[in-house]
């Protein structure tokens, strides 16, 4: 006689030699940033949609502009021939006073270039340890508090990048974030990038490396990730978080001669199961290490740096100044298109509508579960029509659409979001193993009925606090569950996920859904 | 995340997962295909909280217009685990792809069900009630008395 134990062991063992036996995940050239290598014979051929690329190089070579106009520099000089320059930027005092900021400027202060061997600088603003009695857990839950209050700010970023050749360039630049995600940042006379939350659209003028300025517009773009990753290289109001793949350590530190704190984040990449470049070396180990400081006040990311020992790694290394509170963007506010002027909207993505309560019940065709705060988020609907019908036949449109609606609601800078998935089924194809199709949507068929079904409270779970049913509005009686900072749960065919950091808010959400009858 | 370390830390993931529901042929291959799919849309997918997940489904659709080969998962030889149940391969792969995705990645990969939750985006509960129904299939298929000591 064999026992739920054997099966179980046999699966692991089985497995285990399958994995063995299976080796490497073969990959050659995969560095998007050494400019989309040609990729081994395992990777298939696709036609890109990947509209977003197209304007974000465009960005890129804007700030790049943006670089050449202000240090002198010819703009068909490549980066890495830049001259030497004896000493970096002068920054702010530390002991300077954050309510006597200088006016809004931007400026690119340098671009210099610096031997290998000291491509880990030293910070450009002071750190000191002052205490390590402390968690990233207790950090997160004052830096939540400290930026649900903010709701704007204009800050001075600094940023270093060190390319792995030596070559590193600083740009200085202010610019202005509220908290419902617009930004806006001058890169010079007539130069900017914005993001307008209120129409969800990106608009760019960059000098086009011929003497003039381009301009380019995305419209129905979701956030502001684009512009502002690309200025700062980071998202000064990310909220620090547990990350077990690293080992970390939350410090209370002096950052510019105020008190702060420091989450160090090492990550170490051993070459086990091994990776094999095909026809070359596997790569070696190597350590990352991100630091991220946090400004009790405001709750800002205001330095955040990653080195690596890995040689193909950039360093980066940005830090916030002159940091003030605002609550309305500055005058220029969003950027101007001279009258007549062209604008490449060419990188404009589809995927992204936005959305009203009402437009949402339409677009599923069936009544919708839609949470009370929808009246106040933004709304968002994804269609992931991502798969391409090229060269390859194996890969072919999707016998149906993955829709993902995202409602976001923002209390300062902290997000919450409600999303719902589904996935439909075009008429004529048949359910995957597993699944059952009602009204042309895909549910989970646990019983091989036909018959979408839900999962059952396990026996013994009904004390776990995390675990429990949904007491009130559309979702009541529905299980679900609280891990991490989400909560799952679903009325057949929608699936629905609440990110937010506690369980009585989750709870107090999930109590909250309507049922919204299509127009 | 570059997507090179994403390939490193998390490709071995996606490809057990492309396994657990096709086999090791087709699975594997998936998987290569689904990678190179986001090596193509890296500037996209960087940006998802799940891109395993993601890409996961990238797989699957994949996978799903695959020819199912005769046997989803080769053979053991005596050698290499000579207690090995071989009825236990074609019981797998009699199973619905959902249950068999779960239960291999729980027991045959070691994967937490939290970790199975997210890569799916269904509920702790789901993964429960699947691996309860799959052992319970995998039983009946071996004929195994689940109560024996």
């Amino acid at each position: 006689m064999r026992t739920d134990n054997d099966i179980t062991e046999g699966l692991a063992e089985y497995f285990g030699w399958l994995e063995d036996r299976q080796g490497d995940i073969s990959v050659t050239g995969l560095t998007p940033a050494e400019g989309r290598a040609v990729p081994n014979h395992h990777l298939r051929r696709h036609r890109s949609r990947s509209l977003v690329l197209v304007l974000s190089g465009a960005l890129v070579a804007g700030t790049v502009g943006a670089i050449a106009l202000v240090g002198g520099l010819g703009s068909d000089r490549p980066q890495n021939e830049t001259p030497a320059v004896a000493s970096g930027p002068e920054l702010t005092e530390p002991d300077q006073d954050l309510s006597e900021a200088p006016p809004v400027e931007s400026t690119q202060v340098a671009t210099t270039s610096v031997p290998a061997s000291t491509q880990v600088t030293e910070p450009a603003v002071p750190v000191t340890t002052v205490s390590d009695d402390l968690t990233v857990a207790q950090v997160r839950t004052a830096q939540l508090a400290a930026l649900r209050s903010l709701q704007g700010f204009a800050a001075t970023v600094s940023r270093t990048v060190v390319a792995p050749d030596g070559t590193s360039s600083v740009q200085e630049s202010r610019f202005s974030l509220l908290a419902d995600g617009s930004f806006y940042n001058e890169t010079g006379p007539g130069l900017f990038q914005s993001y307008d939350a209120s129409t969800g659209t990106v608009l760019a003028a960059f000098d086009n490396g011929s003497g003039g300025i381009s301009y380019q517009r995305i419209i129905g773009q979701q956030d502001n990730s684009l512009p502002l990753l690309m200025l700062a290289g980071y998202d000064p109001t990310i909220v620090v978080q547990e990350d077990s793949m690293s080992d970390q350590v939350a410090e209370v530190v002096e950052y510019d001669g105020a008190t702060a704190w420091q989450v160090t984040s090492t990550f170490e990449f051993k070459k086990t199961p091994d990776f094999v470049s095909e026809g070359g070396p596997p790569p070696d180990d190597f350590t990352q290490i991100t630091t991220q400081t946090i400004d009790p006040t405001t709750g800002l990311v205001v330095a955040y740096t990653v080195t690596s020992t890995r040689e193909s790694q950039q360093t980066i290394d940005s830090h916030l100044v002159d940091v003030e509170a605002i609550d309305t963007m500055p005058a220029g506010f969003p950027g101007t298109v001279p009258e007549g002027s062209p604008v490449d909207e060419s990188g404009s993505p589809t995927g992204f509508q936005a959305a009203t309560a009402n437009d949402v019940a339409s677009s599923y065709g069936i009544p919708t579960p839609i949470p009370a705060s929808a009246g106040t988020a933004t709304i968002t609907i994804s269609e992931s029509l991502t798969y391409d019908d090229g060269a390859d036949s194996r890969i072919a449109e999707p016998a149906g659409t993955y829709r993902q609606t995202t409602f976001t609601t923002m209390e300062g800078f902290v997000k919450t979001a409600v999303m719902l998935f589904t996935q439909s089924l075009d008429e004529g194809h048949e359910p995957p193993d597993g699944m059952a199709s009602a009204d042309g949507y895909l549910c989970f068929d646990l019983d091989g009925n036909n018959q979408c079904e839900l999962p059952e409270l396990p026996p013994g779970d009904d004390t776990n606090p995390n675990l429990f049913r949904i007491t009130e509005g559309a979702l009541a009686g529905q299980l679900a569950e609280f891990g991490g900072q989400s909560l799952s749960t679903q009325l057949p065919p929608f699936r629905i996920s609440i990110q937010v950091d506690n369980l009585d808010d989750a709870k107090a959400i999930a109590n909250s859904f309507n049922l919204v009858s299509p127009a | 995340v570059t997507f090179e370390v994403f390939v490193r830390t998390e490709g071995p993931r996606l490809r057990a997962a492309l396994v657990a529901a096709f086999g090791a042929e087709v699975g594997a291959d998936a998987a290569a295909d689904a990678l190179s799919y986001g090596w193509e849309n890296w500037d996209r997918v960087a940006t998802m909280e799940n891109r395993v997940g993601y890409l996961f489904r990238v797989g699957q659709n994949v996978g799903r217009r695959a020819r199912r080969p005769q046997r989803l998962f080769p053979p053991v030889e005596d050698a290499y685990l000579p207690r090995f149940e071989p009825g236990l391969l074609p019981a797998l792969a009699a199973l619905s792809e959902q249950q068999r995705i779960i239960v291999v990645l729980v027991h045959g990969y070691g994967w937490s069900m939290t970790d199975v939750a997210d890569l799916l985006e269904v509920s702790h509960s789901t993964v429960r009630t699947h691996i309860g129904r799959a052992l319970s299939h995998l039983q009946n298929a071996l004929e195994v008395d689940a109560n024996a000591d």
